[in-house]
This record gives structure tokens, sequence and C-alpha cells, in this order.
């Protein structure tokens, strides 16, 4: 399903690439978590996988397609129909409401039908929002803003789902809550996650732990409390 | 994409409504501004041109002399004209109405005709005149009017003036006083449109003795029994005509003066577009401003799968919708303004080009669907070019960028080298543009190189603004204690920022020169008439009569006025000038007709060629039949000293020679001047000298000219109405005439200016966004709430300052074309360059200062991003 193959970033203003050689394989429904300190280069691997961003070297496929081949526009689609995305600081737009917001991507896609509402109603309902949709970001807890996010980025129904720090502005509480919403979804929908974290809390939840550290992938292990609860 | 549209941008308007208000009102006032100057333009010469159309009724050919009035007797040389058509001979002229209450002077259109022969040619229809019909017979038309003081009237001329049949009326006439008696009551339809009802219909014969013009005509009308061999006829016309007579459409008669007054027009609309233009830029602020502080939304957006293409059509639709938004303000606006831009250009217009437009109809300033298209069709176009940087600038948005905040870092940078390469280019084009001549006397060339000069120097802002930074800072560490730090912060801040803000800045600084130059062309127009009348002005008492409201216009001064002038004891000698239009080549100019012997003994005239005239030359001058031109005439037909000039007499086309180019500020059409005795051999019909429109009063030495103007008109009392001037009450009432010329421009600076804040608000407001973490890094490391605000503001003066100073210095080149360049091809006059250094000293003081006022808020807004959450996302 997703596919890293020896992949190398560098940026023209750091002294030390960002990724060295990275190369790493998810099946469908798999769910990892990627660990490491701060500037391991992470978020950094997950903004290539998420076509944010292009490789200096090597290949990223999803479903056996390379990322690099895509030109501006198709990138834009696979985003928005192949991925979603879950970042730290949850980036929904304040002027929009709760419905308004998860409903964007769907939106981006042509759908102003009335299975846009729908399809962003079971998502809110989905992650425990759905009474909640005529609120604002600014009338929402941290959690409720992240599970939120987590609604617009399942409303394309994707196949790969990135998280950046998704607990990292989150108390303890609202992380472990919102860290058992992303697992029920790998688990239920058969999503694929991959998740950037350093928090340990936050990667008890996934069925592999990538080590990073220096650009370079340190370990690969399996997680077995997942693995034996699979 | 309409949803996404109504939820990204429309509620993203909504909650910035301050803005997006501003921004509409700028589009409105640009718009409005535009729109109405077309209208005004338009409300000038339309009046005319109904007045042409309403009276030419079915006439397809006009026989006229080419200056002035013909010989009746000639009539009976035409009789071969009665094979072709109908002929309707005709006497037309202006009186000046004056209402019961004193106050109230209305011009009045005289059309004097033949009523027996004047049927076929047009149709009147009365009211109250015979139940079934409306329309008299020629026999009915003639027994109404037959009596010498019998008018027809329009029905809304009398009912607006408490008028009906059989009433009495004064009008004047050059400078009498007469009584006309209305007959009948014109419906509002043919002739009875002329300017707006203003319109007498009279028996040929009272037209004469009304205008002392007994034994005279105007012109022939003809309508052809074959009109469908127009072009024939006239060719044929043409060939057999008696010489000193000419044929043309009635048309033709519209052309002229329509061309004369484009190069007006023109100036007008290049001045409008200024405001246009602000209008743009504040387009371009808004969403830059827009782009700025949305960055990480755009991002976003950009994250979930938004493409270039929709991000960049999401902010081109806020631009379409603004400017739509601001087009449709503004023409309602512009339909309001259009009637003060009526007013405004009315005096210029009635004073330099046609006495007509002093009655603007009210339905000649209403909106037309020319002016909506032209408004939309001009301004969404260049609403999307002005929001295509924004909007392109948005589509770049990485979505990585914006989340991790690295953007604006990264746009930091040296302005580039190019802008050198770019500016040396356009400058090189200005250069050379500048040569060009005029485009049927339109400076087209002058405004391109106007624009070329305000690209190169738009380019060179960026780098500018950098360097001056770099100066800044250096002089930093010598103010005051409590300012080094703000001080040499604010330099690095926007050295910095100076690629980033460069087109906002440049946009200010385009904004000030334009300011800076309509000043300094005003100023050295103002100095050069000052200057001239000071030095041309030799006679005491200047005395026209009332009815001549324009340089243009001609009126008359009667005998007994003038023997009452020429009696008084302490008068020495009059000089009397008479006017009139004459035909010059496809255009209009003004055939002036002087004493040359009271020229050379007591005038001064101020001469562009030779460099010295004596006493001696101008009496050889008239002694040998030459004549004098205006500036205006000398650069409009490329004439000088030695020359000959073509003039239409009643014995066909002479030549003149030019003895002298005088330089002569009171019209632009271009006047040649002839001395009386050789205009009585030459150009008069009955070989008597003209009467003057106008004449200046040479007093004996030691007599005092208010005194004797005070003892002349009690005695020249209600009878005859002339307005006498001495030289201090001639200045005042030129310069009142040169500020209503201008009064318009004076409020297209005031536009300027307010936009000038705007653009210095908006620009601030972004940079101090776009640095909100830096600023807040520097409350974290401990810089104090003033010092942040010193800072800001400091900023906000910078930009003022630097933009007010390259202003200032484009605002001088670009003045320079404007006076050495568009002026000479639109105007045909030379101007002294002065520039006004009181008003620019000012401006400068203004300038800074709103600069200082407009860096209080974002100051304000700055000291807010201390908090720790700004610090947070990096």
């Amino acid at each position: 399903m997703l596919e890293v193959d020896d992949v190398y970033k560098s940026y023209a203003a750091a002294d030390a690439p960002a990724l060295r050689g990275v190369s790493l394989r998810a099946e469908k429904g798999d769910f990892l978590a990627i660990m490491g300190p701060s500037g391991c280069g992470k978020s950094t691997l997950l903004h290539l996988v998420g076509a944010m961003d292009q490789p200096s070297k090597g290949r990223v496929l999803v479903d056996g397609r390379s990322v690099a081949d895509l030109g501006d526009d198709e990138l834009a689609r696979w985003r928005r129909q192949k991925i979603g995305f879950v970042f730290q600081f949850f980036n929904l737009l304040p002027t929009l409401t709760v419905l308004e917001n998860v409903e964007l991507p769907r939106l981006l896609d042509g759908d102003n039908g009335g299975t846009c509402r729908e399809r962003a109603q079971a998502m809110l309902d989905l992650v425990g929002m759905g009474t909640k949709s005529r609120r604002f970001p600014a009338e929402l807890s941290g959690g409720e803003m992240q599970r939120v996010a987590i609604a617009r980025a399942l409303v394309n129904e994707p196949s790969l789902l990135l998280a950046d720090e998704p607990t990292g502005s989150l108390d303890t509480e609202n992380g472990e809550s919102v860290m058992r919403l992303l697992a029920g979804v790998n688990r239920d929908l058969g999503v694929t996650l991959l998740l950037a974290t350093h928090s340990s809390e936050a990667a008890r939840h996934a069925r592999r732990h990538v080590h990073m550290r220096d650009g370079a992938i340190e370990a690969l292990t399996e997680n077995p409390d997942v693995a034996a609860s699979v | 994409m309409p949803r996404l549209f109504s939820r990204f941008i429309l509620r993203s308007l909504w909650h910035q409504k301050g803005r997006s208000t501003i921004t509409v009102l700028g589009i409105a006032l640009g718009v409005a501004v535009v729109v109405a100057i077309r209208i005004g333009n338009h409300g000038s010469i339309e009046s005319f041109k109904t007045a042409t159309e309403s009276i030419a009724g079915a006439t397809s050919l006009q026989i006229t002399a080419g200056s002035g009035r013909f010989d009746e007797l000639l009539l009976n040389e035409l009789g071969w004209l009665d094979g072709l058509g109908n002929v309707s001979p005709v006497v037309e002229g202006q009186v000046l109405f004056e209402g019961h209450d004193g106050e109230t002077a209305e011009l009045l259109q005289v059309l004097g005709i033949d009523a027996l022969r004047d049927r076929p040619v047009r149709s009147y229809y009365l009211l109250e005149f015979d139940d079934r019909r409306r329309e008299p017979t020629p026999r009915q038309l003639l027994e109404l009017i037959v009596d010498l003081d019998a008018v027809i009237a329009t029905e809304k001329f009398a009912r607006q003036h408490g008028l009906a049949i059989g009433d009495s009326f004064p009008v004047v006439v050059g400078d009498r006083r007469r009584e006309l008696t209305i007959k009948g009551l014109l419906l509002d339809e043919g002739p009875g449109r002329t300017l707006d009802g203003n319109f007498l219909l009279m028996d040929i014969a009272g037209a004469q003795e009304l205008f002392a013009c007994i034994g005279q005509l105007d012109r022939l009308d003809v309508r052809l029994h074959d009109e469908d061999s127009l072009e024939e006829a006239k060719g044929a016309i043409a060939e057999r005509l008696v010489p000193g007579l000419i044929v043309e459409q009635p048309d033709d008669r519209f052309g002229r003066v329509d061309r004369m007054i484009a190069a007006f027009h023109f100036n007008l609309n290049a001045l409008g577009s200024v405001s246009l233009i602000v209008g743009l830029f504040l387009i371009y602020n808004s969403l830059t401003i827009s782009v700025t502080m949305r960055r990480e939304e755009i991002g976003m957006l950009r994250a979930v799968g938004a493409s270039r293409v929709q991000t960049a059509s999401l902010f081109l639709g806020q631009a379409l919708l603004l400017t739509i938004v601001g087009a449709g303000l503004g023409l309602l606006l512009g339909r309001i303004l259009g009637e003060v831009a009526v007013r405004a250009t009315t005096v210029a217009v009635e004073t330099f080009y046609i006495a007509e437009a002093a009655v603007a109809s009210t339905a000649s300033q209403s909106l037309r669907w020319s002016d909506v298209g032209w408004a939309l069709g001009l301004t969404i176009p260049l609403g999307l070019v002005a929001a295509l940087g924004p909007a392109l600038e948005a589509s770049r948005v990485s979505p990585l960028e914006a989340i991790r905040g690295t953007g604006r870092l990264a746009s930091a940078r040296r302005p580039s080298r190019w802008a050198l390469v770019v500016a040396g280019v356009a400058f090189l084009l200005t250069t050379v543009l500048v040569r060009f001549p005029s485009v049927d006397g339109i400076p087209v060339w002058g405004y391109t190189a106007e624009l070329t000069l305000l690209l190169g120097a738009a380019a060179l802002v960026p780098l500018i603004l950098w360097s001056l930074c770099r100066l800044w800072e250096v002089g930093a560490s010598s103010l005051p204690r409590g300012w080094r730090v703000p001080g040499k912060l604010a330099g690095a801040n926007l050295r910095d920022a100076s690629t980033r803000i460069g087109v906002s800045v440049a946009a200010l600084v385009v904004s000030l020169a334009m300011m800076v130059a309509v000043a300094l062309m005003i100023a050295s127009f103002r100095f050069t008439v000052t200057y001239w009348l000071d030095r041309i002005i030799s006679a005491d008492i200047m005395v026209r009569p009332a009815t001549l409201n324009s340089s243009i216009a001609e009126s008359q001064m009667s005998p007994e006025a003038l023997a009452i002038l020429a009696s008084d004891p302490d008068v020495e000698a009059i000089d009397t000038f008479s006017t009139r239009q004459a035909r010059f080549g496809d255009t209009l100019v003004t055939l002036g007709c002087g004493d040359f012997q009271v020229l050379a003994a007591k005038g001064r005239l101020l001469y562009a060629a030779p460099a010295r005239m004596t006493s001696d030359d101008v009496r050889r001058a008239a002694r040998d039949g030459e004549v004098f031109i205006s500036e205006s005439f000398s650069l409009r037909f490329g004439k000088t000293v030695g020359d000959e000039v073509r003039l239409p007499t009643p014995s066909g086309e002479r030549a003149f020679r030019i003895a002298a180019v005088y330089y002569d500020y009171s019209n632009n059409r271009g006047t040649v001047v002839v001395d009386r005795r050789t205009f009585a051999r030459l150009f008069s019909p009955d070989g008597q000298e003209p009467s003057p429109a106008s004449a200046a009063l040479y007093l004996r030495e030691g007599a005092d000219p208010e005194t004797t103007r005070t003892r002349l008109l009690k005695r020249l009392g209600e009878n005859h109405r002339l307005l006498l001037f001495t030289q201090a009450s001639l200045r005042t009432e030129v310069m009142r005439i040169f500020n209503s010329t201008f009064a318009i421009t004076y409020g297209l600076q005031i536009i300027a200016i307010a936009a000038a804040v705007m653009g210095v608000l908006g620009t601030l407001y972004t940079i101090v966004h776009e640095r909100r973490r830096e600023i807040g890094l520097l409350g974290v490391m401990g810089a104090t709430r003033s010092q942040i605000r010193r800072m800001i503001v400091l900023e906000a003066t910078l930009v003022g300052g630097a933009s007010q100073l390259l202003g200032i210095l484009l605002g001088i080149a670009m003045a320079v074309i404007l006076v050495f360049v568009i002026n000479v091809q639109s105007f045909h006059w030379t101007i002294q360059f002065r520039p006004p250094w009181f008003f620019l000293a000012q401006s400068t003081v203004l300038v800074i200062l709103a600069s200082v006022l407009a860096g209080l808020y974002p100051a304000a807004r700055a000291t807010r991003f201390r908090s720790a959450a700004e610090l947070r996302e990096e």
C-alpha cells in the first residue's frame, strides 16, 4: 500500500540532510508510529508521504503510484482523495462551523450536493462531535477541535491517514481520547495510519514502531501489546 | 466552488467588514470620479450637440461664410440652389434673459427665420394654437412673429418663468436691454428642445434688427429634394458657390467643436484615471493583506487538497466581487458626482470652447449604458490584473510552509538588481516618447511617457527603499537614547521587507507623485498667467458686455455705449477689440480685430517672436495688412513669423503674413488678430468696422480708475449692461476663472491623498501582521510595549517619509512632462516651470503626520502579539 524506497531529503539552508536513505513499507490497515527526538526527520517523512513535499532522491509509492510523477493539480487531487491529514494545531478555519470545516475537502472535490452534508455529519457522529456541528472552532476545547480535524481528514474516505503529533497540543486525558479514536478508525475503517510522535503514550496504540534518529531509521519494531490484541 | 467561495471568501470579507468597506469605497470613488468626468464631458458637449441637431431640423446642408455673417444680397446669385432643394435663410444669436429676481441670468438661443421659406426645413408645434392642429401654416406663423419684438418662446421656458402669451420680458443683447413679447409657445419638440427649452423663434427681420446685422445672414439651411444624393449635391454646390461661402453638413459644425474640445476631455479623463489607479491599488492592498493574514488557512486548504488553480480562483473571485460591488456603487455615486463635474468643468468649457455649455441639460447628465459598460469593462479587467499578484502568491503557498510558518522568512531578501535594468529601459523609453508629436491634438505619447516613467520608478522603489533603510540604520545610532533601538530595528525590519512591501510602497509613491505633479503644473500655470497679466495689462479700465461670458462668444457693444465711454473727460484713448469664430482647415479659430495704432502707442503685448517688436513694427504690420497670431495658434498649426495664414473672407480665402507671435492665455483655440482697418476692408460684408466686443480705456495721467469706473457706470445706467474692470478687479476675475477651471483637479488631489493615507495604513498593517511572531519574540526578550510601539510608528514614518521623498522626485519629473509636453500638445501654451515649495513642504509634513497617525493602529495591534501563544507555533 505504502512504499518508501531509499528516500533522501535535503534543504538548501540546512547543513545535513533531513532524511538519509529511508525505506519503509506499510500494508493496507497498518498502523505505524514514527518516533524519535525533535529534528530526527519524522515530520519530514510524513510530509513526503502526504505529497506535501518532494524527495531529493528515492521514491514514495502509494497504492503503487509515485507521487513524484504527479503534477500540481494531480497532487492536489491525490491529497484530497487518498490522504487525510491531522495536524498538531488542528488547523481548522475559524470562520467556518464544525460541519463546514468537515465539508471542506468534499467541496474542493466538487461535491456540492446533499451527500456532502450527510457524509460530513456521519464523520462527526463517528468522532463523537455530531451534536456540536453548528459550533465554531473557537467554542470547542482542544480535544474537540482535534476530533473535528480527524473527521475532516476522514470525510473523503482516504486510504492513508497521516497524523503529525496529534496529541502535542492536548493534555493527557484528551490526548489519550484522541489516540483511542485514531486507533478505532484504523481498526474499524481499515485506514492505513502513520503517526509521527515523540510521545510513547501515543505510540502505544500503534502496531509497529519506526525509531528514527538524524534522518535515518534506527529500528523497526513490532508493538507486542497491539499485535497480541489483533 | 460557489459554496467554497461563500465560506472561504464571503465569510472572511464579512469578518473584515472595515477593510472590505474601505476597498469597496475606494473602488467606488475611483469609478465614480471617472464616470462623473465622462458624464461631465458628455454633458458639456451634449447641450451644444442637441442645440445643433434640434435647430438643424431637416436641414441637409448649410451654407455659411467661413467667418462671421454674409450679405443677404448674395441670395440673388444663389437662385440656382432652389433647383436642388428648399433654401431657408437664417440669423442666429444669443441673448441673456434676466429674471425678475435680478439674479437669474440665462442664455437664450435665438433663431430668426423667414417663415414663408422655412416650413420645409423645420416643423414647429405650438401650444394652444388650434384645437385640432398644433402645426401652424407658414402664413399663420408669419402673422405671429411679424412684429420686430415678437417671439415664440418654448412652453417650458414660459412655465419656468411664469410667462404667458402676450407677456413681455427683458433680455440683454450685447450691452443693450430690449423687451420681447411672447406671441406663441413651442412644445418640447424639434427646435423647442434647443438648450433645454432656452430658445426663441423670431422673424428674420426682427433677429437682424435685434443683433444689429440688418442686411446680413448667418447661413442658409438647405433641405435637398433628393436626400440620397447628399455628397453629390454638396460637391456640386461647393463648385458653384460664390467666393467666401462654404457648404457643409450640420454635423460638421458639431464635429469641429468636438475635435477642439477633445484634448481638454482627454486630459480630464487622464486625471480621472488617477482615482481609478487608486482604487486598483486598494484592491491589490486588500488582497495582499488577505493573503498575508490567511497564509496558514490557505496552507491548510492546500493541505486538504485545494489545487493552485482553485486557490488562485478563490482570491481572483474575491477581487471580482469587490470590483463589481465597488463599480456598481461607483456608477450610482458617479451619477451624483456627474452634476458636480458638469458644474466644475462648465466654467472652463464655456470660457474656452462653447458658450452653450452653460446650459447643460439635466438629461445629458444621466447615466448611459455606455457609461455602465465602460465602467465595468475597464474596472473588472484592471481589478483582476491588480489581484493577479496576490492571487498567484496565494496559489504558491505551500501547505508545508504555511503549517511550519516559514514562508515569510523565505521572501525576506535583498531586492533584485534587475530592477535597475527594467528602470533603465523604461526611462530610456520615456525620453524617446516625449519627442513624439500628438495624435490629432491628443497627447497620447506624452501620457504613455508618463506611464513608462511611473513603471520605471516603481521598479526602483524596493531597491531605493532598501538603500534608504541602510542609511537610516547607520544614522539611527545618533537618535535620542529611547529611540535608538526601536529606530535601528525599524530600519532593519523595513529593509528586510523592502521587496515584500515594494509594490504597496510603489503604489503610494505613484499616488503622491501624481499629486505633486498636478500641484506643480497648476502652480506653474498660475505663475505664468499672473506674470502674463502683469506684463500685458496696460489699460486702466477694461470693458465688456455683460452677455459676454466666454472668450469665444460673439457679443457686441453698442455705438451709444462706446460714445459714453469716449466722452468721459478722463478717458484719453480707447482700444476696442472684437472677435468672431473663423473656420481654419477642419477646425475653428478666433479671428480678432484690434486697433494696431492704439496698440503701437499705448498697448503692451508679450511677444514670443520676434524677440523685439517696436511701435514702428506694429504700425508697419497694420499698414501692410499683416496679422498677429497667438502662441497657441502658432503651436497648434506650426506657424511663425514670416509664414502665411489663409483665412476665409467674404471675397474668398486670402493669405496674410504673420508679423508677430504673442503670448495669450485667454483662449487656447488659437487667435489671429488683424488691424481694424484691414478687417473693415477685407472681412466685413458691408465694409464697416466691426462693433467691438470689448474695449480697453486709457485714462489721462492722474485720473483715478476707480472714480472713473464709478462715474462711467452711473452714466451707462440701466440701459447699457457693461462690466467695467479695473486692473485689480480684472486680476481677481481671471484668478476666479483659473480656480474654477482647476477646481476638479484639486478634488482629485484630495482623493489621491486619502488613498495615500489608506495605503500607509494597509501596508503597515500587513507588515506588522506578517511579523507578529518576531514582535512577540521581542516582547519575550524584554522589549517594552513603548519600545515596540515606537518601532512600528517609526516604520510608518519611514514608509511615509521615503514615499513622499520619492513621490516628490517622481512628481517633479512627471510635472516636467506635463508642463513641457502634454500641456503644449493639448493646450498649445508654454508655461514657466515653478515648483510650489510651500505646498511641497506642507504636503510633506501632512504625509508624515498621516503616516505617524496611520502607524498608531498597527502599533497598538503589535503590542498585543506579545503573548506566548504567538511564539508557540514556532
